[in-house]
């Protein structure tokens, strides 16, 4: 049972059965559907579009994955980290702007300005994953209930300052020089800034496998995820580890939000709370604590969104939800989880 | 066995026999009775229109959260998707005057049919659901759906006016414009007819959830609660109570939405279908009242309202305190921060709430007193 | 007569409502192998796992080499030099066997890769199965990827918890052999249902039933008395 691997490797060891080859093109070629009701260029800035949306909620969602995997703890104020990253960004590329380095920089200055707001957005996101770890997650360890209930409560506060600081109001962001304006692929317009995200999601992928594989502590991380009454047997202070993993996944969270906020040019107290949602569906079909589930479920969701809200706006968060009941029916754990 | 035949009752019967017989001459009746009553005086005592739209929403809100707390305090099933099934109710009326022109009786019927109706088809796959998957997975789809409910609210303007919500008068006597004079400190209004409506409606429910708790089906689901492995060992197909719970107090929450549109004549995404404010509020009231208690939800509605209608007088006072530093006025006048400290420090600090606190004291009590005979 | 190495004294452990330890009495005398036997639901695994910290003793002391280590930290006691090996899951399945041991050494030094030569000859499996998941070793084999986890460092102490479970005969005598090998370098504990097993490892033994400690004494004197094996052991 617990032997069980992926369906990657499953595929792979048993070789080619019937079954496994049918489930893999199915779910392969299902993402080729919508090319019946739209035309292929535009399916190609769709499907861009959704792959770049999708590195973004895999930001937000690698940490929420990492956080329930290992602690088992479920937060539902990362989304809060993600609207602050958001607002942290806005207010640090306003400042430069000032200095006339982002809407008419120059491309050094734009990518200056930007790798600024992120990394101040970062540095906001480790304080303030931190704090929460240490004064309210600890207290809530083991207890589902309080977990969900402590941390909406939470995800309202760290809002509502949000909203003290900053105003209640939607926010214009401005987007740099550099990261205007699409390349033409083709005759496909592609968006420069979606390639952006799409470039530094996958970056921060590789680098988290690279940590998670070929690192000690990504060693500690993937055995305290399974077990983490071994890890602490083995001499490991696996609370530190935790803390840890925590402020790393909000850190990440918050680099969505600025990354989001730049990507939509538009920001408002809410965003949070919207897509927390998204990172949650996300959390379940790639299944608890795999980075690598979150990746996949990641741009399936973005692609599922944006080829969706093309043809029926309304139903596009449906669709989603219809994809995250799909899977909870036929692979309870998620597509990578374990157990 | 064969009880039934020689006339003689077990324990339990006999029991029961006695508790039906003297039901009505108990004090506890009595002061049940006597609350109700004082609930029918009010508004034609206290002439304020303040305090009658403060007790009748706390009237409302007590059937929703104790059908809540049917729900995750007797069943067990932890569901944030209640409140949708609220707004369902309120979205129904609201959506069907609306979209009629003029309101007429057999609106509040078909409204009562389709919120109900729909309801129940949509418990009935969400507990489909739950019992495939683990708990906290299930939490968080109801989550996902609740917001997708609030979001199609929302987005979907041409059906629901979005945020700018949906206004609609009442049919006959319900109707504002009704009257046929004064008696004591009140009008006899439309107003006062549909309070009315709505005491005889809540009380009706609630006693409704309180049989039903207390009824086998109630001790059965109890047990389900406690300990499914062993429920299920006793043979007692767990599934259908499960249904039967889910199904039972969502219908009841639906039908407080439809009594809540009534009474606001108005609904619109934020105050019926949202998390935030609407299914916090509810879980908050669950949880100070006391999770497990029904009547814990008397307490919980009654001071969650009236907190939430006096604290954004906070607002004003904020403006008027800081008239030009608009961040000093949003540090006094963001009620909601407020709010959810309070949350935290609830679940952190109370979380048996007001009856299952004093519950437990009771229960101790009479462990001591027992061990020291 | 020597200082033990750990000692209970009235150690109560609750499991939720359930009063598992009720009152647990014994000393470990340094360098010699002890069993604990009983029943099932005795409280043998409870009273390891109450040692190593993973579910904490309610009340009662706790030493180990003279310090109180009742209330410490699970991995503070691990790093104190006492080692466990767990009933259940001892080992992570989704781990590589290499990374498995990457985890349970401490340092990476000259010494620890010598160590592991000898446990490679002790368990030549793991040789061939290095870069293997360790989920896909047969359950004879975990259980020696389990022990020679334990082997990998030198502990003071080895609380191992039921290793014999479900393996076939044959594995269960290479594992007496490889804990006969322990034995020299570690005070072992052991907590076992196989009889047989728990004669050819263990010099003294604790009865445990409902929860403390009701008979103890040498493993030889124990062997034939069949009163005893019957009472609380139930075979015979």
């Amino acid at each position: 049972m617990t032997t069980e691997t992926t369906s990657l490797e499953l595929t792979v060891k048993s070789g080619f059965s019937a079954k496994n080859l049918a489930i893999w093109l199915g779910s392969v070629g299902i993402w080729f559907l919508p090319l019946i009701w739209i035309d292929p260029s535009t399916y190609m800035v769709l499907t861009v579009a959704g792959v770049a949306m999708g590195m973004l909620l895999f930001l937000a969602a690698s940490g929420l994955t990492l956080i329930f995997g290992l602690m088992d703890v479920l937060n539902l104020a990362h989304g809060a980290f993600f609207a602050w990253g958001a607002y942290v960004g806005f207010s640090i590329l306003n400042r430069l702007n000032a200095l006339g380095w982002v809407e008419t920089g120059t491309f050094s200055q734009c990518l200056v300005s930007v790798l600024l707001a992120l990394l101040v957005s970062l540095l906001v996101g480790v304080v303030l994953g931190f704090f929460m770890e240490r004064i309210i997650i600890r207290n809530v360890y083991g207890d589902h209930l309080k977990q969900i209930l402590i941390t909406m409560g939470a995800l309202t506060v760290m809002v509502e300052i949000l909203i003290i600081f900053w105003g209640p109001n939607d926010e214009v962001v401005l987007v740099p020089a550099a990261f205007q304006g699409s390349y033409d692929v083709f005759d496909v317009i592609i968006n420069k800034f979606r390639v952006f995200a799409i470039f530094i999601g996958v970056a921060i992928f590789v680098a988290m496998q690279l940590v998670l594989k070929r690192t000690k502590l990504g060693i500690i991380v993937r055995g305290g995820v399974e077990n983490p009454d071994i890890v602490r047997a083995m001499g490991y202070n696996i609370h530190s580890i935790f803390t840890g993993v925590f402020t790393v996944g909000a850190a990440l969270a918050a680099l969505g939000g600025t990354m989001w906020g730049i990507f939509k040019e538009q920001i408002y107290p809410g965003m949070g709370q919207e897509n927390l949602i998204f990172a949650l569906i996300i959390v379940i079909i790639g299944g608890f604590g795999s980075v690598t589930g979150s990746f996949l479920g990641a741009i399936m969701v973005g692609l599922a969104f944006n080829y969706v809200a093309f043809l029926l706006p309304k139903l596009a968060l449906g669709v989603n939800i219809l994809i995250m009941a799909i899977i909870l029916l036929i692979r309870p754990a998620g597509l990578m989880g374990q157990e | 066995m064969g009880n039934k035949m020689t006339q003689e009752l077990t324990p339990v019967q006999q029991e029961r026999l006695q508790e039906q017989q003297t039901r009505y001459t108990q004090p506890a009746f009595l002061m049940q009775l006597g609350f109700v009553g004082i609930l029918a005086l009010t508004p034609l005592v206290i002439p304020s229109f303040r305090v009658m739209d403060v007790v009748a929403k706390i009237m409302i809100f007590t059937v929703v959260v104790a059908s809540y707390d049917l729900l995750l305090g007797y069943t067990g099933i932890f569901s944030l998707a209640h409140g949708m099934f609220f707004g369902i109710g309120a979205y129904s009326v609201g959506l069907i005057i609306h979209h009629s022109g003029a309101p007429h009786w057999y609106h509040l019927i078909l409204a009562i049919l389709v919120a109900v109706g729909l309801s129940v088809a949509l418990s009935l796959v969400i507990t489909f659901f739950s019992l495939r998957v683990k708990a906290i997975f299930f939490a968080m789809m109801t989550l996902a759906l609740a917001e997708f409910a609030d979001i199609l609210a929302v987005t979907w303007y041409d059906l629901t006016l979005a945020e700018d919500g949906v206004s609609f008068s009442l049919p006959g006597i319900f109707n504002v414009n009704w009257s046929v004079g004064k008696f004591l400190a009140a009008d006899i209004n439309g107003r006062l007819m549909t309070y009315y409506l709505i005491l005889i409606i809540a009380v009706l429910l609630f006693v409704g959830i309180l049989r039903f708790v207390r009824s086998p089906v109630g001790r059965v689901l109890k047990s389900i609660r406690d300990n499914e492995q062993r429920s299920v060992a006793l043979g007692f197909k767990t599934l259908r109570y499960q249904v039967l719970s889910t199904v039972f107090s969502s219908a009841i929450a639906s039908f407080a939405g439809i009594l809540f549109a009534m009474w606001l004549r108005f609904v619109n995404p934020t105050s019926v279908l949202s998390i935030n404010p609407l299914m916090l509020s509810i879980l908050l009231m669950l949880i100070i009242g006391g999770m497990g208690t029904l009547y814990g939800a008397i307490i919980g509605a009654a001071f969650i309202m009236i907190i939430e209608t006096w604290l954004p007088e906070l607002q004003k006072l904020g403006v008027a305190l800081f008239p030009n530093l608009e961040f000093a006025q949003r540090l006094v006048g963001r009620w909601e921060l407020y709010f959810g400290i309070l949350f935290i420090l609830v679940v952190f600090f109370f979380p048996k709430g007001f009856v299952g606190t004093a519950r437990n004291i009771i229960a101790q009590r009479k462990m001591v007193s027992s061990e020291s005979k | 007569m020597a200082e033990p190495i750990l000692a209970l004294e009235d150690v109560h452990t609750y499991i939720g409502q359930h009063h598992i330890l009720q009152g647990v009495t014994l000393a470990v005398k340094p360098g010699r192998a002890t069993v604990l036997l009983g029943r099932n639901g005795a409280g043998k695994s409870t009273t390891l796992r109450t040692v190593m910290g993973l579910t904490p003793a309610t009340s009662g002391q706790i030493w180990f080499e003279g310090d109180h280590i009742e209330q410490h930290k699970v991995y503070k006691i691990a790093r104190k030099g006492v080692g466990y090996v767990p009933e259940d899951q001892a080992v992570l399945y989704n781990l590589s066997v290499e990374e498995n041991f990457r985890l349970a050494m401490f340092s990476e030094t000259e010494e620890t890769w010598q160590r592991m030569e000898t446990i490679f000859e002790l368990f030549p499996d793991l040789k061939k199965f290095w870069r293997s998941k360790a989920g896909v070793l047969s359950g004879g084999q975990k259980q020696m990827l389990a022990i020679a986890l334990a082997f990998l460092n030198i502990h003071r102490i080895l609380l191992i918890d039921e290793p014999s479970k479900g393996l076939a005969p044959i594995i269960v005598d290479h594992l007496a052999e490889s804990l006969n090998h322990i034995k020299d370098e570690t005070t072992v504990i052991l907590v076992e249902q196989n009889f047989h097993l728990a004669c050819q490892v263990g010099v003294d033994y604790f009865i445990l039933d409902d929860g403390h400690v009701v008979h103890q004494g040498l493993v030889e004197n124990l062997v034939d008395n069949e009163e005893l094996k019957q009472k609380y052991l139930g075979i015979g």
